[in-house]
C-alpha cells in the first residue's frame, strides 16, 4: 500500500517535470532591500528567501537593523529600494503576514480572548460564533483556556508573549515575524516558548525570528541570517553558522554572546 | 448696621428653584454632550495632515478660545436672527454658545489623551489589517477615554457653573430664576446665598466623582 502511495508520488512529480512546470516560488523573496532614516542607512540592499516551513534566525548587535527589516517586511516601514515578493507574487496581503512586537502591544482594555477574535470579526468579517470558535482553539493551542476572561494586566509574562503569539496567529498567517519576543523572559520561560514555537513550526508555519537569545535561535531556526550595521555578513544553516562561522565578524560575536546560549 | 435674614420667605419659592435646577442640568447635559462630540471632532481632525482642513479648524481654535464666553453667548444671541433669519430661542442659543466655547477645551483634553497611547497600539492594529478608523475608535479611543476622564468631568463642572451666564439671555435656568424671584420677594441676599447654595449642591458631588475616577483611573493603569 506504502509503495504504492510512493509511486504514485513519484509519477506525479515526474509528471510535473516533464509538464515543464515551474517550481514553486519561495514564500518570500527579498531583493536589494535598503532602508534609509533620513539619510542615515539603517539596511543596505539585503536579500534572502524563506521557503515553506522554514524558519529563518536573524541574529546580530544592538542597532544592526535586525528589526527594521521585520518592520519592512511587515509594511510598517516602507523600504527605500529593492523588491519584496510573497509567494511569487507583489507583497501579500496584511493577513498573509502576523508580526509579534517586542513589547507586545497587547490590548489593556480588552480580555485575552477578546484580544485574539477583534481582529477576525472586525477585519476578517467572520461571524462572532466562528470567531469564537478559533479565538478558544487557540487558546487551548497555547493552554491559555481558563485565562480567557482576563485582562492582559492580570498574566504573567509568559503568558502575555502567548497572548501576543495566538492573537497573530488568530488570522492564519503563512508567515510569522517575531521580534525579539524573548526579551523579558528569564530561561524557564524561554523553554516553554520554544516548545510552543516548535509546535507551530511542526504545523507547516514559516517564522522569521529575530533574537538576542543565541541558545533561543540555534535551537529554533533552520537557517541564520547574522546582520551587522544594516547588512547581511553571514547567513547558513543554523548549525553551520553557529559551531563554524565562516566570518571573523560572526565568529566575535558568537564568542561573545555565547552567555546566550541554552 | 444689622440685617435680618428670612430664608422662610424663600422657602415657599422651592419649587421654583427645583425648576430652575432642572433647566441648568438639562442645559448642562446637553452642553457637555455637544461640547464632547465637537472636541472629539475637532480632536480627530487636527490629526490630518489636509490644510486645508487644519487651516480653517486652527482658526475655530483660535478665535473660540480668543472670545469670552459672555461675549459669544451674547453675540450669538443678537446676531444669528440677523445672519440666518432664524428665531433661535434663548436656550437653544445659550447650548450653542457654550458648546462651541467648550469644544477646544475638550478637544485639548481628548488630544492629550489620544497622544498618551504609545505607537505601538497604532500599529498592532495595523498589522492585524484594521483600518485607521476602526484603529482610532476600537483600540485607541476606549483607552484614551480612561485617561481623559478626571480632566473632562472638571471641564463638565466648568460648564455647569457657567450656565449661570444664559441668565443674561433670559433662560430659566438656576440665576435667572433667582433674579425674577428677587423682584417678587425683595430678599436678594437670600435668593443669591440660596442659588449659591443650590450650586455648591450640584457641584460637589461632580467633584467628588471626579476625584474617585482620577484615583479608579491611576489603580487601574499598569503598563501592557
Amino acid at each position: 500500500m506504502k509503495k504504492k502511495k510512493n509511486q504514485a508520488k513519484l509519477s506525479v512529480s515526474l509528471l510535473g517535470k516533464t509538464n515543464g512546470k515551474r517550481e514553486e516560488p519561495p514564500l518570500l523573496e527579498i531583493k536589494d532591500l535598503s532602508k534609509d532614516y533620513s539619510d542615515k542607512p539603517v539596511l543596505k540592499d539585503i536579500s534572502f528567501t524563506l521557503n515553506d516551513n522554514e524558519i529563518l534566525g536573524v541574529i546580530g548587535p544592538s542597532g544592526a537593523g535586525k528589526s527594521t527589516l521585520l518592520r519592512c517586511i511587515s509594511r510598517l516601514e516602507d523600504s527605500t529600494k529593492g523588491n519584496m515578493f510573497f509567494e511569487g507574487g507583489e507583497h501579500g496581503a496584511n493577513s498573509d503576514i502576523g508580526i509579534v512586537f517586542q513589547d507586545l502591544q497587547l490590548w489593556p482594555h480588552r480580555t485575552v480572548l477578546q484580544n485574539i477574535i477583534d481582529t477576525l470579526i472586525h477585519v476578517k468579517r467572520y461571524k462572532k460564533e466562528k470567531a469564537i470558535d478559533i479565538g478558544k482553539g487557540l487558546l487551548r493551542q497555547f493552554d491559555l483556556q481558563d485565562k480567557e476572561n482576563e485582562y492582559p494586566k492580570d498574566l504573567s509574562g509568559g503568558e502575555k508573549q502567548r497572548v501576543a503569539i495566538a492573537r497573530a496567529l488568530a488570522t492564519n498567517p503563512k508567515l510569522l515575524l517575531l521580534d525579539e519576543i524573548t526579551s523579558s523572559l528569564d530561561p524557564e520561560l524561554i523553554h516553554e516558548l520554544l516548545y510552543y514555537i516548535r509546535s507551530l513550526s511542526k504545523q507547516g508555519k514559516s517564522m522569521v525570528v529575530v533574537s538576542h537569545h543565541m541558545g533561543f535561535i540555534r535551537q529554533l531556526a533552520d537557517r541564520v541570517i547574522f546582520l551587522e550595521n544594516g547588512a547581511i555578513i553571514e547567513e547558513n544553516n543554523a548549525e553551520e553558522l553557529f559551531r563554524n562561522p565562516k566570518n571573523e565578524r560572526t565568529k566575535k560575536f558568537i564568542e561573545k554572546n555565547l552567555v546566550g546560549m541554552l | 448696621m444689622s440685617y435680618t435674614w428670612n430664608f422662610g420667605e424663600i422657602w415657599k419659592y422651592k419649587e421654583v428653584f427645583l425648576e430652575g435646577s432642572v433647566i441648568t442640568m438639562e442645559l448642562t447635559v446637553l452642553i457637555c454632550f455637544f461640547g464632547t462630540l465637537l472636541g472629539l471632532g475637532i480632536a480627530l481632525l487636527e490629526r490630518t495632515n489636509n490644510r486645508w482642513i487644519r487651516i480653517p479648524l486652527r482658526l475655530y481654535i483660535d478665535v473660540t478660545r480668543a472670545v469670552p464666553v459672555l461675549v459669544l453667548l451674547i453675540w450669538l444671541y443678537y446676531c444669528i436672527p440677523i445672519f440666518t433669519g432664524l428665531g433661535l430661542d434663548s436656550f437653544a442659543t445659550a447650548l450653542i454658545a457654550l458648546s462651541i466655547n467648550m469644544s477646544p477645551f475638550a478637544s485639548e483634553i481628548i488630544r492629550s489623551a489620544i497622544e498618551s497611547i504609545p505607537k505601538g497600539q497604532y500599529e498592532s492594529g495595523q498589522v492585524l489589517g484594521f483600518t485607521k478608523l476602526q484603529t482610532m475608535f476600537r483600540i485607541i479611543l476606549p483607552q484614551a477615554v480612561k485617561q481623559m476622564i478626571p480632566n473632562m468631568v472638571s471641564l463638565y463642572i466648568t460648564m455647569l457653573k457657567f450656565t449661570s451666564l444664559a441668565s443674561v439671555i433670559a433662560v430659566n435656568e438656576l440665576l435667572h430664576v433667582g433674579n425674577t424671584l428677587i423682584s417678587n420677594t425683595y430678599r436678594p441676599l437670600e435668593v443669591y446665598t440660596t442659588v449659591a447654595l443650590v450650586y455648591i449642591a450640584l457641584v460637589i458631588p461632580l467633584t467628588y466623582l471626579s476625584k474617585r475616577l482620577e484615583r479608579g483611573v491611576s489603580i487601574g493603569k499598569v503598563a501592557v
